[in-house]
């Protein structure tokens, strides 16, 4: 199979001229967009059911009151301003040219009942259902009060669970919701394709494109091969292999974006409880070289949870470098030798083995083996076991395990650091527990200063670091190939926002 | 006959119940919360009261039995439930994937018999001449090549270079042509083989010989004698193919993107959802049941020996 598809890589540019002519020939007049991946479509589209919101705004069928700018910072966008009154209120100001793509104006009461009615129905959205809404008499004042201080409001009003549509036209939400963005669903198949047209009454100016297509493709190869021969104009979320095979086709821009999912490093601290092996493992790891060049750069490496070009990209933060030598002498410190010369250490007799534990997500497998050969070298045996999936977490039964998550879906830290970090946090999964950071992260619940919240994160992932209780291998780096005949295909880090008005085909 | 099959017919219910009863316990002791699994879909955490609420609301709070007895009770009248995953209708699930996966078996079985048969004879009749190792080397070659192989390597080369058929399914006639020769040369090859290695048996019996000396045709002997004989190793087989296409063919639906029963079943494990993995199972265990019944039937047809299905 890689041959097959090498051999298309390596004839790619005598292929592309018949392609580009077949392409031609076939043209669609309407200059329809498509667009495939491997999850491009799923079950439905109202914006308020489980994850469904991704693909509405993803479309470009809905947009939310705010939306996540590069360094996923919140920004207005149905939105035209905000302002805390106090730690409970909220008071904010919709556009007011905003129209939905049925022609009724976007008013502060449709937004209210969108809204309420996504807190009612998601359960990722439950915060918005104890609120208190009120419509202002000028028709574009949205007042909302929280039973709690809830600090990231405005960052979950980017989460595209929140899409405003207008409930009160259809009822068939699952595949005709009305919103405010620059297309309209025109055909709808579960899990296979969805149709989308240029919506002619779009409130921020002229679409430029007719019409996008978006086509689950469940093959990574056959997705290339699609591309490559000109069928497709956006292939996206490629695999890093099928990638590679479109890297001699130059009628095409392959992208690499980096996104907000990490890789997390857990250490088990019920089972690892010697801090020097935990210290002794983070600076065996040589991200650098795990990343730029075994894993072909599919993964940035990472000083932190977080971004660096984020609001909490922790510049400040001191981790630990790569340093071979001072893993090896840490060992050493700790009591272990390697008496018997097969390259592990031991103490009291029994080898240094640590169980660690992955399961089959994206890179994690190739990351595995790596991460292994390097501790080897530091003299410590890493017995990789792979999961299904991630629920071995749950029962405690690892020493160290890889970790896949979305640090900052909404921009803000707080929910991560929470989960994983809080005594009941739900991925708390090495038990960790520092008096100060339980301190801190309540803290962080309640601080409103954008500055403040910045040095709060940095305190509590400077002592997380300090008490080796979790460490981070790198960001994953999404591949989009894109057809240089499309201009205006976005593809963002948080990866919620594709097409847009000035998204077309030349 | 018909009170046999009727008879037939009614194993088919404890059968059905052992089976979905024995997949339950299985999907059950498996690792994985299906509310876990669907409220992680987009690699975020759920909080914990949200994954409670999400247990409650798919009735993953209630005990194990009451489980399964619930599913039964509505399976019982004719509602299948809910996918776990996103809340359609299992039956609706399975019936938009049945299309694509009947017309992708049945187109795969008609080229395979209308490859193999002929032949395997023609095989069977000039053993051990060239045209024989050249046929039987292919075969092999056929034999060890997996699905996804051939599956790529015919995109590759009817789609790709000479652009004849679209990569992406189209829908029609036309997308259905790569995926089932894609089934069709894996299973011909192996068809072949055994075909051939049944004529060869049976063109070695002593009746052939006699039948020639009457001075019986060529063609009577291969069709009305050595073809009928073989028909009841012939059905087996075909029975079988016919029970694991039906059952979905994961690689090639993949490839092709021709989302079928396979590909329902790997997406259903995947997110532990019991409901649609249950409602697939029946179907599954239904097919083989059906298929096997009728190829019991029609082995009373073909060797009237056999009386009893």
């Amino acid at each position: 199979m890689a041959a097959v598809l090498l051999l298309s890589s390596c004839t790619g540019s005598s292929s592309q001229n018949a392609a580009s002519q077949t392409k031609n020939n076939a043209e669609d007049k309407t200059k329809t967009i498509k667009v495939g991946s491997t999850s491009a479509v799923v079950s439905g589209l109202d914006p308020a059911v489980d994850w469904n919101g991704w693909y509405t705004v993803r479309y470009g069928i809905a947009e939310t009151l705010f939306r996540l700018d590069d360094s996923l910072n919140p920004v207005p966008w149905l939105a035209s301003s905000y302002k805390n009154i106090d730690e409970n209120t909220w008071e904010i100001k919709i556009k007011d040219n905003v129209v939905f793509s049925n022609g009724e104006k976007m008013t502060a009461q449709k937004v209210i009942d969108s809204l309420k009615r996504a807190g009612d129905m998601n359960s990722r959205a439950a915060s918005l259902k104890d609120c208190e809404y009120t419509a202002g008499s000028d028709g574009k004042t949205i007042t909302i009060k929280t039973k709690e201080p809830y600090v990231a409001l405005i960052n979950d009003l980017c989460d595209p669970y929140s899409a405003v549509i207008d409930t009160a036209a259809g009822k068939d939400f699952e595949k005709s919701p009305i919103g405010t963005g620059p297309f309209v669903i025109s055909e709808f198949n579960e899990n296979t394709k969805a149709v989308m047209k240029k919506n002619d009454k779009y409130w921020d100016g002229e679409v430029k494109a007719d019409s996008i297509e978006y086509i689950n493709v469940a093959d990574f190869d056959t997705l290339a091969l699609s591309i490559n021969s000109g069928e497709l104009d956006v292939a996206q979320d490629l695999s890093p292999e099928s990638a590679q095979t479109l890297k001699n086709n130059t009628d095409i821009n392959l992208n690499m974006t980096t996104q907000s999912r990490t890789y997390q490093l857990y250490f088990n601290l019920e089972t690892m409880k010697d801090k020097a092996v935990r210290e002794a493992v983070m600076y065996a790891l040589d991200k650098e070289t795990i990343d730029n060049v075994q894993l072909n750069g599919c993964v940035l490496p990472a000083n932190g949870a977080f971004l660096e070009n984020s609001s909490y990209g922790g510049k400040n933060l001191k981790l630990r470098k790569y340093d071979l030598s001072k893993a090896k002498e840490l060992l050493k410190d700790a009591g272990y030798t390697d008496t018997d010369n097969d390259g592990i250490v031991e103490k009291d007799g029994k080898p240094l083995k640590i169980k660690f534990c992955i399961y089959k997500r994206l890179a994690m497998e190739n990351m595995a083996v790596e991460m292994q050969s390097d501790l080897k070298k530091a003299g410590i045996d890493a017995d990789v076991t792979v999961y299904e999936k991630s629920t071995f977490y749950k029962s405690g039964d690892f020493d160290i395990g890889l970790y896949s998550i979305v640090t900052m879906p909404t921009g803000d830290a707080y929910p991560f650091l929470r989960d994983c970090m809080q005594t009941d946090g739900v991925a708390n999964f090495g038990k960790y527990y520092n008096k100060e950071v339980q301190e801190d992260l309540e803290k962080l619940s309640k601080e409103f200063n954008k500055e403040e919240r910045s040095a709060i994160v940095d305190r509590i992932q400077q002592a997380a670091s300090d008490d080796a209780a979790f460490d981070y291998m790198g960001f994953n780096k999404m591949y989009t190939a894109v057809s240089k005949d499309v201009e205006g295909y976005l593809t963002t880090s948080n990866d919620y926002y594709q097409v847009t008005k000035d998204t077309y085909k030349k | 006959m018909y009170r046999k099959i009727c008879r037939r017919l009614l194993y088919f219910i404890p059968v059905l119940i052992g089976i979905s009863f024995i997949s339950f316990c299985l999907i059950y002791l498996a690792p994985g919360d299906p509310a876990e699994v669907r409220l992680t879909a987009a690699g975020v955490n759920p909080s914990a009261s949200a994954l409670a609420d999400m247990r409650v609301k798919m009735g993953l709070d209630r005990p194990f039995f009451m489980q399964y007895f619930n599913w039964l009770s509505s399976v019982l009248r004719g509602d299948m439930g809910r996918s776990y995953a996103n809340d359609m209708k299992v039956m609706d699930i399975i019936l938009g994937a049945l299309p694509s996966t009947l017309v992708m078996a049945a187109s795969a079985m008609i080229i395979t018999i209308c490859i193999s048969i002929p032949l395997g004879i023609y095989t069977a009749l000039h053993r051990g001449k060239n045209v024989d190792a050249v046929i039987g080397c292919i075969s092999f070659t056929g034999i060890a090549l997996p699905n996804f192989i051939v599956g790529i390597a015919l995109l590759y080369i009817f789609s790709y270079r000479l652009k004849l058929i679209p990569i992406l399914n189209s829908g029609g006639i036309k997308g259905m042509i790569l995926p089932a020769c894609t089934l069709a040369i894996t299973m011909s090859s192996k068809y072949i083989r055994q075909i051939r290695a049944a004529a060869v048996d049976e063109l070695s019996k002593p009746y052939i010989s006699g039948l020639r000396s009457r001075g019986i045709s060529e063609f009577d002997i291969l069709f009305k004698n050595v073809l009928k004989n073989i028909m009841v190793m012939l059905i087996t087989i075909t029975g079988i193919s016919i029970g694991s296409l039906l059952g979905g063919t994961v690689v090639v639906e993949s490839i092709f993107n021709r989302p079928g029963i396979g590909t329902k079943m790997l997406s259903a494990i995947g997110a532990r959802d019991y409901p649609l993995i249950q409602g697939l199972v029946l179907w599954i265990t239904l097919v083989f049941m059906l298929v096997n019944l009728i190829t019991d039937i029609s082995y009373t047809w073909f060797n009237p020996k056999i009386r009893n299905i």
